[in-house]
């Protein structure tokens, strides 16, 4: 007959125990470091993607505009202005004009604007 | 409740985590083996129970952990128990482990229905009964300890005990009685 010794038999567990668990924690580690350095550098690029959409002047996004922008325009050569350097902005509604160049020329109250048509 | 918060005591870090498994695994091994009887099984709870520790292991006190991790591979098991359509009887494989090799078949079989009348015994004691007389019986927790892991009153403990060893003793001098409460 069975008596509370046997209720109470010790079993020895399989050996090697301690070597599994570490194995098991490491490969439940390792992909959340991964997870989370893959999602850091997507969002990183992202924001940055972001960022630069909205901080990039708007010339500065076509490139035929900044073209046009970096050319010599006789007007200003003729006047003895230095190349362009003013902030160009889109006039929009403007009909074939595609943005406005704005010049100082260095005289009080005088300022030179150029008119950029879209070639396209 | 085994406290999980407010940490004042020693750091519970890698050493003392693996210094727990250690020394827990066979008594732990024992304890949820009672509830899954499969070698495997019981295996698979108790590097579980730790690998879930060792994931919360930022929230628990050392001084507290052991009854923590006990309370986790209890439930575990449990709900393996209850997950799993376990085999009714101990199956023949269990038997053969159980035999020791090179005593006959007469012996085996000996062996294997004591074996079968232990399995039922235990496995008609309530829950709250087995518990309690499994973790006293293998573990090393005190009393105290062991009623920090269940959530119960230290005193529940010691008369828990007493009434599921009692029971045992009738459950086994009937041969393990018909039915099983699985």
């Amino acid at each position: 007959m069975a008596t509370l010794d046997d209720v109470f038999a010790v079993h020895a567990p399989p050996p090697g125990g301690l070597a599994e668990l570490r194995a098991r924690i490491a490969a439940d580690e390792r992909p959340r470091w991964r997870w989370a350095l893959g999602g850091g550098l997507a969002l990183g690029l992202a924001s940055a993607a972001v960022l630069a959409l909205v901080l990039t002047p708007g010339e500065a996004r076509s490139p035929w505009l900044a073209d046009a922008v970096a050319a010599r325009d006789p007007g200003l050569v003729a006047l003895g202005l230095a190349e362009p350097a003013g902030r160009v902005t889109v006039a929009p509604g403007a009909g074939s004009v595609a943005a406005v160049q704005r010049v100082e020329t260095g005289v009080d109250g005088v300022l030179y604007y150029r008119a950029i048509g879209d070639p396209r | 409740m085994p406290a999980e918060h407010g940490s004042t005591g020693p750091p519970f870090d890698r050493v003392a985590f693996e210094a727990l498994y250690r020394r827990v695994e066979g008594p732990m091994y024992n304890v949820v083996y009672r509830w899954v009887w499969q070698a495997d099984d019981a295996h698979e709870v108790v590097q579980e129970a730790f690998l879930r520790l060792w994931r919360m292991r930022a929230r628990v006190r050392a001084e507290t952990v052991e009854p923590l991790v006990y309370r986790i591979a209890l439930n575990l098991a449990s709900n393996r128990r209850r997950a799993a359509k376990l085999r009714r009887w101990v199956g023949l494989d269990r038997v053969a482990e159980q035999a020791a090799p090179g005593r006959g078949a007469e012996a085996a079989l000996g062996r294997a229905a004591e074996a079968v009348a232990v399995r039922r015994a235990i496995e008609r004691l309530p829950e709250k009964l087995r518990r309690v007389v499994m973790l006293c019986g293998f573990s090393e927790l005190s009393y105290a300890e062991v009623a920090e892991a269940l959530g119960i009153a230290p005193g529940t403990v010691a008369s828990r005990r007493h009434a599921a060893l009692a029971r045992l003793e009738g459950l086994l001098a009937e041969g393990g009685a018909d039915g099983d409460a699985g």
